[in-house]
């Protein structure tokens, strides 16, 4: 993927935009949107649910297509939805995710009983540890304060740019991790443990990758902007 | 980012912008492209050294040497490399890295976007990713947790050269964290597992 692709538009049945890109269906989930959508359009499902459809089709824009970017303003009210959507990812990581891999990554390497897999299972662990702080911080001093900002029109010592500096590239040892299954463990009988791990990583991967999007190139320039010159 | 490299195209339309994508989809470096139609539009991206290559249509720049200046600067750490579809000045697209004709054939294309890369570009099969000896020797000692100077001071070698050979074991190997490179080295029997400090 990655090559521009059609971008969604607001008029679209969201089934067919489901069937086309179901991933999407973890962005309708963050929203708090339910399945069962009939024959409705993305528009229709969007303001039934109290979202912005400008916002929907931003983070689903991104997801289908890494390379979408436009000039795009949010109101207050959006950027809050924006960032409830990250916090809702941010769980979703935590609680589903990692977990799950953590989980077959001990299997494979009790099974394989292979020093080099414990160092794996090691070097996991502590790349989700570093991952959750980075969650941690952003869950407990950037959003409150994006939040807060909006809510009191007031900046404070504290600023967006701050955050920018603090936003660590999470996504390099996840590379790593690929690259050692993938080409550099020699592979025992541990197929669908192993298996079940890379496309668990890949998805990971994937959706990272949106994640830091909306926050790097849509919440952040935003922010910064409110901070300047507050709001309507 | 290990593999991935980053590419930003600046061009405005929009066939030979999926044109130009297709082709370096197709080849073997994984690379992750991102699109502008003006120049305004890609300064959106900001932060200038987050893109390994960028290729340009000198036509965005609209005959104005103030913004092929301002071109240049913010991507003073990055290859620019022009899309030339036109017949434009010289001056525009003389300054740049190479540049890629809409007449180039394929593999030109292929071959001028490689030579950009960070890492020496892996076009071919020939390149030979098993480490030196020396390069054996620096990651033993980088795995059983020794620093850049202490492995200096054991091989008789300046810092800055071990710092050279950690860069090409990782690209080589293609992994970047030292806890990824120790575990290469346990897996291919490099060290002991107790050889490395807990």
């Amino acid at each position: 993927m990655g090559s521009k692709q059609e971008q969604i538009q607001k008029n679209i049945k969201m089934s067919k935009l489901l069937f086309s890109h179901p991933q999407l269906i973890l962005v309708l989930e963050r929203f708090g949107i339910k399945l069962g959508v009939r024959e409705k359009t993305v528009e229709e499902i969007c303001l039934e649910n109290n979202i912005s459809p400008k916002v929907f089709l931003m983070v689903a824009n991104l997801n289908i297509n890494s390379s979408y970017h436009q000039d795009l303003n949010f109101s207050a009210h959006e950027i809050k939805q924006i960032v409830n959507y990250l916090m809702k990812s941010h769980a979703y990581y935590s609680v589903e995710v990692f977990p799950e891999i953590i989980e077959n990554i001990h299997l494979m390497s009790e099974f394989s009983q292979k020093p080099e897999m414990q160092l794996v299972e090691r070097f996991f662990n502590d790349y989700k540890h570093e991952v959750d702080q980075h969650f941690d911080y952003e869950n407990n001093t950037v959003f409150p304060y994006i939040l807060k900002l909006i809510d009191t029109n007031a900046a404070e010592n504290y600023s967006v740019i701050d955050y920018r500096e603090h936003h660590d590239d999470i996504q390099e040892k996840l590379d790593d991790v690929k690259k050692l299954l993938i080409e550099h463990l020699p592979q025992k009988a541990d197929n669908n443990l192993r298996r079940k791990i890379l496309f668990a990583l890949f998805d990971l991967d994937a959706d990272l990758q949106t994640h830091s999007k909306i926050e790097n190139e849509i919440l952040i320039p935003q922010v910064e902007q409110f901070e300047k010159q507050g709001f309507e | 980012m290990g593999t991935r490299c980053k590419i930003l195209i600046i061009e405005p339309s929009v066939i030979i912008r999926e044109g130009i994508a297709a082709i370096l989809q197709q080849m073997k470096d994984s690379v992750e492209l991102s699109f502008a139609e003006t120049v305004e539009e890609a300064f959106k991206f900001g932060q200038s050294d987050q893109f390994k290559i960028v290729i340009i249509n000198p036509v965005t720049l609209n005959n104005s040497k103030k913004n092929l200046n301002n071109l240049l600067t913010l991507y003073n750490k990055t290859n620019i490399v022009g899309l030339i579809s036109n017949h434009y000045d010289r001056t525009l697209y003389d300054n740049f890295a190479d540049n890629i004709f809409i007449t180039d054939r394929y593999e030109t294309i292929t071959q001028i976007i490689s030579k950009h890369f960070k890492t020496t570009p892996a076009v071919n099969n020939d390149i030979d990713n098993t480490l030196s000896e020396r390069e054996i020797d620096v990651l033993k000692l980088l795995a059983t947790g020794k620093s850049n100077k202490e492995i200096a001071e054991q091989l008789f070698i300046s810092i800055h050269t071990v710092i050279s050979h950690r860069k090409n074991i990782s690209n080589k190997i293609g992994v970047k964290s030292t806890a990824a490179l120790v575990i290469y080295a346990v897996a291919n029997g490099l060290i002991d597992v107790d050889g490395f400090t807990e």
